[in-house]
């Protein structure tokens, strides 16, 4: 679900792509909001709609929307089955709808949100931050746990390969087994290589981003997440629930 | 003239080693001089470009532009320095290539935007203006390498530490940074293994042997 984030350009191409990515990190989290939000009594169809419109907003295309559902899944359906299997054990009358729909929302979330980040790039992350008020500090701070994130990835991977190619034909439990001997040592070392780079280059001072004017259409974009935020609230102060 | 950088009897021992890393190196580089430290593995090229930027203790005094290093001075060392370290990617800190080379200038005072406007020449020269809105990952090994070195080289510092720099550069890219190194006005210490390199760029090699310099 990284991988949008540190694509170049970003892996989506849709309308929500043309605002500022202050509004889009925004719009996905009000859409997310809206989502938590929405009457159970609209059922798992109304929790299809909102991810499905979001997500069409954003471009994403479709094999990375269904990477993004893949991985909702992962995360969901064994919270799902347990509950189901749980619930089924003590009690034969069991209902699962609350299951279904708390594993709905959380599926939808999680499409919202991964949506929402690939419409950015790490660099459009750190503006993102900054235009939403964050410290300058903080931005930074979290731009670069992703951006280290992404080196030790990598650094993983050539291991990987490495302990694969020198294991000949031995067993995929035998790589997973010598990994973590290999990936600490390596990793600490990189670590201290980080660290000093950060020295010899004065990390420790602040970072000036670039700092993007917010248009009208930013405005717009935003209002129209708060004004479905506002809706689902309204339905559930009309007795929907 | 003051010199660039000058070691006088340097000694570096790593923890838990008998023997030195680098063992009584006297060595001075005057002001605009290249020189290239040549020897083989394990030599003590990189640790002693290492004590040069204050990365490791020594024994031993070491100043650049004339000023000493100790504990308080470090900061305003580094200002004049560019460091290329061996691994290129650990020295890349941000998400778009433009941000990180325009960082050297910013950590040293520059405005934003005059920044990314040195930043730009700089990597047009070295031949990879093309990359400026680029993720550094997402770059080959090669291009990684150009992008730290843009990050050394764009504030012009008056001392230039360089860690293998030829390494994994293809000859185009090569010939574009021999050339860019012979423009460049600082002085320079270039570790390297690279004998062709070295003689194109340097005017002195000093070679090191198990820590201590030969001849």
């Amino acid at each position: 679900m990284l991988q949008p984030l540190f694509a170049r350009p970003a892996v989506a191409s849709g309308p929500l792509l043309h605002l500022h990515p202050a509004a889009r990190l925004l719009c996905g989290a009000l859409v997310f909001l809206a989502i938590l939000v929405t009457p159970a009594a609209l059922g798992l169809p109304g929790l299809v709609l909102l991810p499905v419109v979001f997500l069409f907003m954003t471009g994403i295309p479709r094999r990375q929307a269904v990477r993004l559902l893949l991985s909702a899944l992962f995360f969901y359906l064994p919270f799902l089955v347990i509950t189901i299997a749980a619930e089924a054990a003590g009690n034969q009358s069991a209902s699962y709808s609350g299951d279904l729909l708390v594993a709905g929302r959380g599926i939808a979330g999680v499409l919202v949100i991964g949506g929402a980040l690939s419409t950015l790039t790490l660099a459009d992350l750190h503006v993102a931050l900054v235009g939403l008020r964050f410290s300058s500090w903080m931005a930074l701070l979290a731009v670069h746990i992703f951006h280290q994130t992404e080196a030790l990835t990598g650094e993983t991977r050539r291991i990987v390969q490495a302990i694969t190619v020198r294991n000949g034909g031995g067993s995929t439990l035998r790589v997973l087994r010598s990994l973590p001997l290999v990936w600490l040592p390596r990793v600490l070392f990189k670590a201290d290589r980080v660290s000093m780079a950060m020295d010899v280059r004065g990390y420790d001072h602040a970072w000036v981003t670039e700092v993007r004017p917010w248009r009208r259409v930013d405005y717009l974009g935003v209002a129209a997440a708060l004004g479905l935020v506002a809706a689902t609230i309204l339905l559930r102060i009309a007795g929907i629930r | 003239m003051t010199p660039a950088l000058a070691f006088e009897n340097v000694t570096v021992w790593y923890e838990g080693s008998d023997t030195p890393a680098v063992q009584g190196v006297t060595l001075s580089i005057g002001d605009g001089e290249r020189v290239a430290l040549l020897g083989n593995n394990g030599s003590g090229k990189t640790t002693l470009l290492h004590a040069a930027a204050g990365l490791i203790p020594f024994e031993g005094r070491i100043s650049v532009c004339g000023i000493d290093a100790d504990r308080s001075t470090w900061r305003e060392i580094r200002e004049r320095i560019g460091f290329l370290f061996a691994t290129p990617e650990d020295q890349i800190l941000f998400p778009r290539v433009i941000d990180d080379v325009a960082f050297s200038l910013v950590s040293r005072g520059v405005a934003r935007g005059e920044a990314i406007r040195r930043s730009e020449e700089m990597l047009a020269e070295l031949g990879i203006g093309h990359l400026a809105d680029h993720a550094p990952f997402r770059l080959s090994h090669g291009q990684r390498l150009r992008v730290a070195l843009a990050g050394a080289l764009v504030s012009r510092p008056p001392l230039l530490l360089l860690d293998e720099p030829s390494a994994s550069l293809d000859p185009p890219g090569k010939e574009h940074l021999i050339g860019l190194l012979t423009r460049s006005r600082g002085g320079m210490l270039i570790a390297t293994h690279d004998r062709e390199f070295a003689a194109l760029t340097c005017g002195r090699h000093v070679a090191l042997r198990d820590g201590t310099i030969e001849g």
